[in-house]
């Protein structure tokens, strides 16, 4: 290799800084020795990390040992820092070192080998009132401490955002019917009928019928009072019946079959001031409370 | 029979393949039998029944009502007529039992083979009725029919080892899995396993949801309810139970005593016994009551609520239309009318309206006296009961307190089989039922 007799000579008139030395190996090696051989120098440089710690390096001896006279960036570097001799660490003078001479695994050696001293950590200067109070420290004398400060500030806008999000509970614009609607005259409920019409808008079926003895115009929930779901009317059966788990209801909401525990509900209903029957879904009437017997859970015909 | 003309026309085609698949199986079957086990006599027959496939498979190819492979219509009816939620749960309860007391006859290999046979060729022939196969071959069941033939199988696989276990016990022998107790690595032995599976999971999956696509139902809508409207598969038979009990208990006491009577099985096991092997015979009670809750109140009701369940909640028939008018009167009554209107001829004590609370809540308690009576022998006089007569000695080896939690986790279990039975025989809506808290049992 052409660089192995330059590097004494320029090492010659004193100890070479590594940027020399990195500059020389470069112009040395790029130009004169096949791509090969560049690439084969420049591998080391990718992990400065390991070439760093040890002084005389095994690993450089042997890559030396293996290409001739071989000079690797990272052997160049390691010498420079060690203070050895700069330069290649070559097949001839490996036997002088006494780490090179005798090859130990890496593990040994790293316990035996001089750790460089630390450079001290530069204190980090604690600003406090008595030095000086300039800008930065304006918002901590004005409120105390920085942790105040994100506190604070967490906190305001903690409560900023469920203020916010309350809002969303109170929209300006309500897309649903309104509790109170109107079905039209009592004339368009004739005896023993169960209006369905209305299922689908208010989810209401408005009935006609004996409750008791006595004949009754009420607005029943479509709910199934065992979990919810909507029961179909079966006019051929006379009976409300649930889809969801069977339960089934008379024509007047009291449960008979199935599953569910009580009647169903019923909402409040008036005659109103024109002279329409007015439901009120804002109210429910329930049977085991005995609130059936609510004059406003029914109209009476 | 509601019966369409174009129905046979585009099941033929599934059903000559599916017959035909029955033959390749048996045939390969066959072969190995020959080569592998030397049994020329079992080689033959089946190679005969696989003949017979093909030619129901080519009959099956004629889409002609005269042809099609189907069972009789008068058979149809019979079973039709016969099905009803008190025969299946006996019939289910009888054929556990069955299955458990002859456990050695059908582990047999020959045995498990002609019943799986046997039962495939069933679903096929009751496939060519359009009203079963309606309900089984929506794509949405499909999977539920793959997991019924693989749970037989895996309960046959853990029963035959149980059973050739139990016959080494008794003579003196270790159980098989000590005997190939080698182990492997997880890597790479188990996760290359894994990983291998998960492709072709992952890649039938794939093939199967391009090949059966989901349905899309209607859009959800707050007043109408489809009908039948029913839970995913896996929940079915929390549905079942929802048609006996009242939510807060079918839906929430009950699943939770599952989960928690699942997590308290190790600490109140007291049998150290079956410890990394399959047995029966050294743990019967644990084998049992497990297989009974699982098998019996689990996974028969998810049958029960996928297959038999139509609309409106009615039961129906393998073989029935499921019409939405179908009558069935289910008049049920609580107890508290039961007892005081029935029996002695009384109104229900009800409180003046306007009383004080506690007069109220006394009426309340009046009213369901017999009730609450019955829940406090069945939860509280029973146990203690039980631990001096048919459970002495496990009382004896586990003690008071885990006695105790392992009686109630399995009366509550068999609370659901006794309240069915009552609503079939007594149309009993609710043993407690307070409607004024919506508290019902």
């Amino acid at each position: 290799m052409p660089a192995a007799s330059k590097a004494p000579a320029t090492a010659a008139g004193g100890r070479p800084s590594v940027a020399d030395i990195l500059a020389m190996a470069r112009a040395k090696n790029e130009p004169s020795s096949p791509p090969k051989a560049v690439a084969e120098a420049e591998k080391p440089t990718a992990k400065p990390a390991a070439a760093k710690p040890s002084a005389p390096k095994p690993p450089a001896a042997t890559a030396a040992g293996r290409a001739g006279v071989q000079r690797d960036t990272a052997s160049i570097l390691a010498a420079a820092r060690a203070a050895a001799k700069p330069g290649p660490v070559s097949k001839a003078e490996a036997p002088v070192r006494p780490a090179a001479a005798k090859p130990k695994p890496p593990a040994e050696k790293t316990v035996a080998r001089a750790v460089p001293p630390k450079p001290t950590r530069p204190v980090t200067k604690v600003s406090s009132k008595a030095e000086g109070e300039d800008r930065r420290s304006f918002l901590e004398i004005a409120t105390g401490s920085f942790m105040a400060i994100g506190f604070t500030a967490l906190s305001v806008t903690g409560g900023l955002f469920s203020l916010g999000l309350a809002r969303f509970f109170f929209p300006n614009v309500l897309a649903e019917p309104p509790s109170k609607f109107k079905v039209g005259a009592k004339d368009g409920f004739p005896s023993g009928k169960v209006e369905t019409k209305f299922v689908a808008q208010y989810g209401v079926w408005v009935v006609n019928g004996d409750v008791q003895g006595l004949q009754q115009i009420y607005a029943l929930k479509t709910v199934c009072t065992h979990l919810g779901c909507t029961p179909s009317w079966l006019e051929a059966e006379q009976k409300f019946k649930c889809p969801c788990h069977g339960s089934g209801f008379y024509k007047d909401g009291v449960n008979f079959e199935g599953p569910a525990p009580r009647p169903l509900e019923r909402y409040a209903i008036r005659i109103a001031d024109d002279g329409q029957l007015e439901v009120d879904k804002s109210r429910t009437f329930h049977e085991e409370l005995g609130q059936w017997a609510d004059p406003d859970s029914f109209v009476t015909v | 029979m509601h019966s369409d003309p174009f129905f046979l026309r585009d099941t033929s085609g599934f059903l000559g393949g599916y017959y035909t698949l029955i033959a390749l199986v048996n045939g390969v079957f066959a072969f190995l039998l020959w080569r592998r086990q030397g049994s020329v006599g079992w080689a033959v027959f089946w190679t005969v029944f696989a003949g017979a496939m093909m030619v129901l498979a080519s009959l099956a190819m004629s889409a002609s009502p005269a042809w099609v492979p189907a069972l009789p219509d008068s058979v149809r009816s019979l079973v039709n007529a016969l099905s009803g939620p008190v025969v299946y749960s006996l019939g289910t309860v009888a054929l556990f039992t069955v299955l458990f007391v002859f456990r050695r006859f059908f582990v047999r290999p020959m045995v498990a083979w002609s019943i799986l046979n046997g039962a495939l060729v069933l679903l096929g022939l009751a496939m060519a009725d359009q009203n079963f196969a309606l309900i089984v071959m929506k794509p949405d069941n499909v999977p539920i029919v793959g997991l019924v033939f693989l749970l037989a199988f895996f309960t046959w696989v853990a029963t035959k080892q149980a059973v050739v276990n139990d016959d080494r016990i008794a003579r003196g022998e270790p159980p098989m899995e000590k005997l190939a107790d080698e182990k492997v690595l997880v890597w790479p032995d188990l996760v290359y396993t894994e990983l291998i599976c998960m492709v072709a999971v992952s890649a039938f999956l794939l093939v199967w949801a391009i090949c059966l696509p989901a349905p899309l139902e209607e859009p959800a809508s707050s007043v109408k309810t489809p009908n039948p409207s029913k839970a995913p598969w896996y929940f079915l038979g929390l549905q079942e139970m929802l048609v006996y009990f009242d939510p807060w208990y079918a839906g929430v006491v009950l699943p939770s005593l599952v989960v928690f009577g699942l997590m308290a099985m190790p600490y109140l096991d007291y049998n150290k016994a079956g410890n990394g092997y399959y047995s029966i015979a050294e743990r019967k009670f644990a084998y049992l009551t497990y297989q009974f809750g699982f098998l019996v109140l689990w996974i028969t009701l998810i049958i029960l609520g996928t297959f038999l369940r139509g609309p409106n909640w009615n039961f129906y028939g393998p073989f029935e239309y499921w019409t939405p008018y179908k009558v069935e009167v289910l008049n049920n009554v609580d107890l508290n009318q039961m007892f005081w209107v029935n029996w002695l001829d009384q109104p229900l004590p009800r409180a003046v309206s306007g009383a004080p609370w506690y007069s109220q809540l006394g009426t309340i308690f009046l009213r369901e006296a017999p009730g609450l009576v019955a829940l406090g022998l069945y939860l509280v006089v029973l146990p203690p009961l039980l631990a001096v007569t048919v459970f002495r000695g496990m009382f004896a080896k586990m003690g008071f307190i885990r006695y105790m939690i392992m009686a109630n986790l399995m009366l509550l279990m068999l609370s659901l089989p006794l309240k069915m039975a009552l609503r079939w025989t007594m149309n009993l809506r609710y043993i407690v039922s307070i409607p004024e808290i919506s508290l019902n049992f």
